[in-house]
């Protein structure tokens, strides 16, 4: 399917400009959210530190096992005396104070390296869910009143000094109820992650991608929900919060603009990330129910062969107890009968 | 791109923030949705070309979505005001959805007709005015009643009428106009004779005065090695100074009784007249009092008193 050919700009005040972009093809890529999801996972386990028990932990008592003959469990103990200590298992995941079964390492394999195509394509694929306004709402962001999709603000956005200007913006393109969706959604965390700097847990809200920061990061970063992300440095983390596709994305013109150097289009290359052209998909158009459906298909589609006409089978009788059947198969049973008949006839009146 | 089969490929098997899953179905709460259940050909979400009806403060509308539309998400829904007329609406839903499938076309004036028989309750229910239903909190109202019973009890309110009554009685609002119960009065007859019994059985009781600083010199001269051993605190002997004047209080109350009750028994016969003498004003007689004196070594002074039935008084410093 073709991309929609132009998108719109608006003004920082939510009016039309005259300009108009030509829709980049990352829009057309495929839509794979099976493989977004997994290279979320995977790239999500790359912030994580290292966390292990104390390799001495359990093991710093000389305790010894009483052997047998003692009528105690064979467990080590520990030596000594004078102590409520002394006698007290020791170094089994089992005994108080012993250690645990299989402490935690901190050479466990924390990060995965991912593959750079993969990657690449699922960044892509999350752009290209951006753009469907069914794929957004299904994420959850309140788009009732936004202008159009992709939504494109002119670069006067990327020169924002104050967050007073950030709202007002937001607050004229629709897109503020999204953010009061955020803070409704302000709760306590369950868990220890309480007591641990995470306390609270909120929804996410828009992503801005911008070219230039010209303040727009600070003037954006107070408002709760809302994202900023360059457009040099596009993170699948903040494409598809949560492995779902679908984030409300709010473009710079000159963000826009440049998606077509960085990702190329099918046939022509990518000018920054080298040898990389977006991924074909499998089929040109996926709309299989409507290809089924079509015209030219249920044309080209051979009639089912009419099948002959079987003779509608009847239903078996017993020609013991069916004269009329007995009859058809042997016609010389009537005579049988009737002699037999007689015959007992005669021995009776005798 | 933008397909409606993608699209329901991510919704229908995925995540969408409508589902609202049950233990038999699964629900949408999309409220454009037109069965309110979540499956492929209900999703609004994954039909570019859908319809509803929906109702507005008792006005049906008529939303349309298009495809051609689907990337303006302001303009998406085009809204139609559905006549009041059933019928006619029903014709107008069916001019709109010319042709379009069959099942959005039957769906929509299912909804129409089970919007318009809702309207109907909802007025037939206004004109019966239905009674209000509140919503009673189960522990508050178990709370309060326990709170009431408990103001009740602390309340008191036996005592506080008999008081209010009496002091009716004292102050002579009922004259001599009230009339007791004879069996109560009786009680109380026989009640007051006991006290008096009580009091005249009474044994002569010490009592401990205090000392009053005037009478530092006497104190001086009168010295007794025996009595310098006693020491009591001045805490002491105040509170007996008290007890002595309260005692002769009663006994002045309880003779003012004696009195009364005299002239009442005459009266038992012809009607229960009961007046009382207003209350004397306690006076306690015959005893002398000077100022205590702050303690100074093993200062005794001892006092004696001419009185009938005056008791021996020490005064011990």
């Amino acid at each position: 399917m073709a991309a929609r050919p132009l998108v719109t700009v608006y003004s920082e005040k939510n009016e039309a400009t005259g300009t108009q972009v030509k829709c980049p093809a990352v829009y057309s890529t495929p839509i794979r959210p099976d493989l977004v999801n997994f290279i979320h996972d995977q790239l999500r386990k790359n912030k994580r530190q290292p966390y292990a028990v104390s390799t001495k932990a359990g093991h710093q008592t000389s305790a010894e096992s009483w052997g047998t003959g003692r009528a105690v469990a064979r467990i080590p103990r520990v030596r000594g005396g004078g102590t409520h200590r002394s006698g007290q298992g020791a170094f089994g995941n089992m005994c108080r104070g012993g250690r645990m079964f299989a402490p935690t390492k901190t050479y466990r394999r924390w990060h995965r390296r991912v593959n750079v195509a993969q990657r690449r394509y699922a960044a892509a694929s999350a752009i290209a869910a951006s753009g469907i306004p069914a794929l957004i709402q299904s994420r959850g962001h309140i788009i009732d009143k936004l202008n159009e999709v992709p939504f494109v603000i002119s670069d006067k956005i990327e020169g924002f000094k104050k967050t007073k200007e950030a709202v007002a913006f937001l607050k004229a393109a629709n897109l503020w109820d999204d953010i009061l969706k955020v803070y409704n959604s302000k709760r306590y965390r369950a868990g220890k992650g309480k007591g641990r700097n995470r306390r609270y847990k909120q929804k996410k809200g828009p992503l801005v991608i911008y070219n230039n920061d010209g303040g727009l990061v600070q003037s954006f970063r107070n408002i709760p929900g809302v994202s900023t992300v360059s457009i040099d440095r596009l993170n699948l983390l903040k494409l598809a919060p949560g492995g779902h596709v679908g984030r409300l994305i709010v473009w710079t013109e000159s963000a826009f603009r440049k998606l077509d150097s960085i990702f190329g289009t099918f046939s022509r290359l990518s000018d920054v990330k080298k040898g990389f052209h977006l991924p074909h998909p499998k089929m040109t158009n996926a709309d299989l129910s409507r290809l089924l459906r079509s015209e030219e298909i249920l044309k080209a589609i051979v009639p089912k062969p009419s099948t002959a006409i079987v003779a509608k089978k009847q239903r078996h009788g017993n020609p013991l107890k069916n004269r009329a059947l007995m009859k058809k198969l042997n016609p010389y049973s009537s005579v049988i009968k009737r002699a037999g008949r007689a015959a007992t006839a005669k021995s009776q009146k005798a | 791109m933008q397909s409606d089969d993608i699209a329901w490929g991510v919704i229908g098997k995925g995540q969408c923030a409508y589902k609202a899953p049950s233990k038999t179905q699964m629900f949408c709460r999309n409220e454009f949705n037109l069965t309110g259940l979540c499956n492929r050909a209900s999703c609004p979400l994954a039909n570019s070309q859908y319809a509803t009806v929906r109702e507005e403060n008792g006005v049906c509308y008529l939303y349309l979505k298009v495809i051609e539309r689907s990337h303006f998400p302001q303009r998406l829904w085009e809204k139609v005001k559905l006549p009041k007329n059933m019928t006619a609406a029903v014709k107008l839903i069916d001019e709109n959805l010319l042709h379009w499938s069959k099942f959005v076309r039957q769906k929509c004036k299912a909804r129409l007709i089970r919007i318009h028989q809702y309207l109907i309750k909802m007025r037939r229910m206004q004109l019966n005015q239905h009674q209000k239903i509140i919503p009673l909190a189960r522990k508050i109202e178990r709370r309060e009643t326990r709170r009431e019973a408990k103001a009740l009890i602390a309340a008191r309110l036996d005592n506080a009428i008999e008081k209010e009554l009496l002091g009716r009685l004292k102050e002579g609002v009922y004259g001599d106009i009230y009339n007791f119960n004879q069996k109560a009065f009786e009680n109380v007859l026989d009640q007051e004779v006991e006290m008096e019994e009580e009091e005249e059985i009474q044994p002569p009781q010490r009592q401990f005065i205090e000392d009053f600083d005037e009478s530092d010199d006497d104190g001086d001269d009168d010295e007794d090695i025996e009595d310098a051993a006693y020491t009591f605190d001045a805490d002491s002997d105040d509170e007996s100074d008290e007890d002595d004047a309260s005692e002769n209080e009663e006994d002045e109350a309880s003779d003012n009784q004696e009195e009364g009750s005299d002239i009442d028994m005459e009266d038992i016969g012809s009607k229960k007249k009961v007046s009382f003498a207003p209350l004397p004003k306690a006076a306690p007689t015959k005893v002398s009092k000077k100022a205590t004196k702050k303690r100074r070594g093993a200062k005794i002074e001892i006092e004696y008193e001419n009185e009938a039935t005056a008791p021996r008084k020490k005064i011990i410093s």
